[in-house]
């Protein structure tokens, strides 16, 4: 009964699963507000707050600013007891799937898979970094994640107005892309109150126009930068969600690179580190899934083996021809 | 070189003379002390037949440093204000001293009292009859419509402004008005302020000894004592929940044949620093309640989809029911008035109802001084005079009029500073740009076809 169990698991047709699952996620985090579902706002990953009517909770980002941005007196103060209350809960999350909240999760990662879809459809060919931009652009996300750090504690200690407030999300395309899921134009406005939001929301506007062409003609283009998956990938030792890998029993076929939404050659380079996941990494498990290896590459839960590369699952998904990215280029 | 030499002393000579001149300037005071000895001539108290004691000196000394520590204002008191680090009590018993000391030397009646007066009758409340009593010291004559507000007293009059005063660090918060000072305790309470006068722009603190009585989200009624100090009536009060707190002060006054009462209403926000409330504690928290110990109130109603942190803005239209004991009062004179002072007066229909237009009275000289935090107050008053006829503290009276005040914060609009078309104008242009750059792009770096033939 175990082996049939695992065997259906490990044969899965990941892409119809991770799609209808993904679907599914959308559906709670963008509609399941109406529903009267409230998940709290320490979630992590991009159900934004500022679609009011349909959230089911609040993407911790925008707490998180508004917190550090206190005067700094209260948050090194009584007010930090509620920083480090919003943390702990946003890590309690965030273990339970680790960087699966990106790849099966969150709206905007999903929005982007669905624009990648379309492109599909409409025969128009992709587009990639290359090594050298990849290198060099993979540290943006760091560089956003200190800078959402730094601008709301320059407000709390009076160096910056608050005119600065939650700046991360001001230029979040999620701010003013989800909100139009549930008829809620609210987010599509240049703020002219200040030069600071003049600025933010002007950017904000740019870069949303910016992110459909972009994940149109790439990948999970903003998830690149995306400054949640850096601050996901400093914390994520403790994880119980992980993705492994066993480089005796690669082949550096390449299949898993090839699959990789966000290229990264490591999956497939790296024979020596167990824990594969990079910081780019979303956890879509693509890369499991395109694995011929039996075992080379593995999802596990809290150590436990939930769904790792089979010849036999390999083959199937191959004939299947269920649209990996490696049949089709 | 005998001129350079001649030079280089003049030179030499004015630097020592300039440094000399300003070490005398910096000794003076001292030099000068030490010429007028403070215990006058003669050798110090503390020297007898040539012997100094010791004791006596430590004495002296002590007694001079007493002396100058009293003589010496404080900081804060040189300001005008407490000492940043004295505590709580200490703070407020300074500002109920200042008050008293103001109090007593303020002439008697408020200033503002004939304007006042004058606006009451262009506002259409019931004309002013001749005082009887003695008019409070801090506005509040007898004629004068009262109010609550949770926007603090500003010297030189109210001109709007940020919530809570413009105190840095806190502003934009609806709910941070009248917010106490104080650290974290400050989150958990509110203080709110009597004023005088029909016009919010120059209406003046108003004293006054009456119960205010408190009514929290959960309906639990309190009532507040105030210390009469013969400042600026104002009670604070605790907010340990979100939600609407509602604040009265119930006035009664026999004025010659009818009987005055004013119940004037503040409704005060306490809004968590969280994002929203679930839609069960909304529905609980945020609907107008009724407070069955005030004989007249008015009730704002709420705004479709209305949350602890909705504003009123300016082009809003926002509606008032007048009631008596709980039931609605037709043809009430119900009158609103804006931060800037305009007003409107209509009669309250079959259901005590009267809905206004809240108009945009803002107009900074030029758009950076533009603040879309700026808050103003807007006020509405309801007056209206049944035949009720009885006996008020030994008096006779037969008939009475009922007033009921309520006032809230008003600001701008989204559409005072957001624009839809330029957002979706720089939009396109991000999309457009993007676009076109990947398109060129990816033209450039297409090899054109080459036709490679290989000669046998």
């Amino acid at each position: 009964m175990t082996s049939r169990l695992r065997r259906a698991v490990d044969n899965v047709d990941l892409q119809r699963f991770r799609f209808w699952f993904q679907a599914a996620a959308f559906v709670l985090f963008v509609y399941g507000g109406y529903l009267a579902v409230d998940l709290g706002n320490s979630l992590p990953m991009f159900s934004c707050g500022y679609n009011q009517e349909g959230r089911a909770g609040v993407c911790y980002l925008l707490p998180l600013q508004h917190q550090l941005s206190r005067p700094w007196p209260q948050l090194f103060g009584w007010a930090g007891i509620g920083v480090l209350t919003g943390f702990a809960t946003f890590f309690l999350w965030f273990i339970v799937l680790n960087k699966g909240w990106c790849g099966f999760m969150c709206p905007l990662g999903t929005l982007q898979d669905w624009l990648t879809s379309l492109r599909k459809r409409l025969g128009i060919r992709y587009s990639l970094y290359g090594e050298q931009a990849f290198n060099r652009l993979t540290w943006v996300k760091f560089v956003l994640l200190a800078l959402m750090f730094l601008i709301p504690l320059a407000i709390g200690g009076g160096l910056l107005s608050h005119d600065w407030g939650a700046p991360f999300c001001q230029i979040c395309p999620g701010r003013v892309i989800l909100p139009l899921f549930t008829a809620d134009p609210l987010q599509l406005t240049i703020d002219y109150s200040s030069i600071g939001t003049l600025v933010l929301t002007g950017l904000g506007m740019f870069i949303a126009g910016l992110f459909l062409v972009g994940a149109f003609i790439k990948k999970r283009f903003f998830c690149f930068f995306c400054p949640m998956s850096a601050l996901h990938y400093l914390i994520s030792k403790p994880a119980l969600l992980k993705l492994k890998k066993d480089g005796d029993k690669c082949t550096k076929c390449g299949n898993c690179f090839n699959v990789c939404d966000m290229e990264i050659r490591a999956i497939a380079d790296d024979l020596e580190r167990k824990d594969i996941m990079t910081d780019d990494c979303t956890l879509c498990l693509k890369c499991v899934a395109a694995c011929p290896e039996p075992g080379a590459l593995k999802v596990e839960f809290a150590r436990i083996n939930i769904f790792q590369a089979t010849e036999e699952g390999f083959l199937k998904r191959m004939n299947k021809g269920a649209g990996h990215d490696a049949c089709k280029r | 070189m005998a001129k350079a030499t001649l030079s280089k002393h003049l030179f030499a000579a004015l630097l020592l003379g300039g440094t000399a001149a300003l070490a005398w300037a910096e000794a003076a005071p001292g030099d000068a002390a030490a010429r007028h000895a403070p215990w006058g001539d003669g050798p110090p108290p503390w020297v007898k037949d040539g012997q100094v004691d010791e004791a006596a000196k430590a004495a002296y000394f002590a007694r001079r440093a007493q002396a100058d520590q009293a003589a010496t204002p404080s900081a804060g008191a040189a300001a005008g204000r407490p000492d940043a680090d004295a505590s709580p009590e200490a703070k407020r018993a300074y500002w109920q001293k200042r008050a008293a000391e103001r109090a007593a030397s303020a002439p008697a009646g408020d200033p503002g009292q004939a304007d006042h007066a004058g606006h009451a009758g262009h506002t259409g409340m019931a004309p002013a009859p001749a005082p009887a009593a003695p008019a409070p010291r801090w506005g509040g004559g007898r004629d004068a419509l009262l109010w609550l507000t949770d926007s603090p007293p500003r010297r030189g009059g109210h001109a709007g402004g940020r919530p809570g005063g413009g105190r840095p660090g806190m502003t934009g918060m609806a709910g941070m008005a009248g917010m106490a000072e104080g650290g974290p305790d400050a989150m958990a309470s509110k203080r709110v302020w009597l004023r005088a006068g029909a016009n919010p722009l120059d209406a003046h603190p108003a004293s006054g000894d009456e119960t205010a009585l408190l009514q929290g989200p959960d309906g639990k009624a309190a009532e507040l004592p105030v210390e009469a100090h013969g400042g600026p009536y104002n009670v604070t009060f605790p907010t340990p929940e979100q939600g609407y707190y509602n604040v009265y002060l119930i006035r009664r006054i026999l004025d010659q044949d009818a009987l005055e009462v004013t119940a004037a209403k503040a409704e005060v926000t306490r809004a968590g620093m969280g994002h929203g409330l679930s839609r069960e504690d909304n529905a609980r928290l945020v609907p107008a309640r009724t407070d069955a110990r005030v004989p007249v109130e008015i009730v704002r109603e709420r705004k479709d989809k209305e949350a602890l942190f909705t504003r009123v803005s300016y082009g809003d239209a926002i509606s008032f029911q007048v009631l008596r004991n709980g039931k609605p009062v037709q043809n009430a004179r119900v009158t609103f008035t804006s931060g800037q002072g305009w007003s409107h007066s209509v009669q309250s229909d079959e259901d005590g109802r009267a809905s206004f237009t809240v108009i945009r009275d803002y107009y900074p000289d030029e758009w950076r001084l533009f603040d879309k935090r700026h808050r103003e107050t807007w006020l509405v008053a309801a007056s209206f005079t049944t035949p009720e006829a009885g006996d008020y503290q030994g008096g006779r009276y037969a008939r009475t009029r009922y007033t009921a005040t309520l006032s809230g914060a008003y600001y701008p609009g989204v559409t005072d500073y957001e624009s839809y078309s330029d957002g979706l104008l720089v939009g396109l242009a991000g999309l457009l740009f993007t676009g076109t750059g990947i398109y060129a792009y990816r033209r450039r770096r297409v090899q054109p076809y080459k036709e490679v033939r290989f000669d046998d």
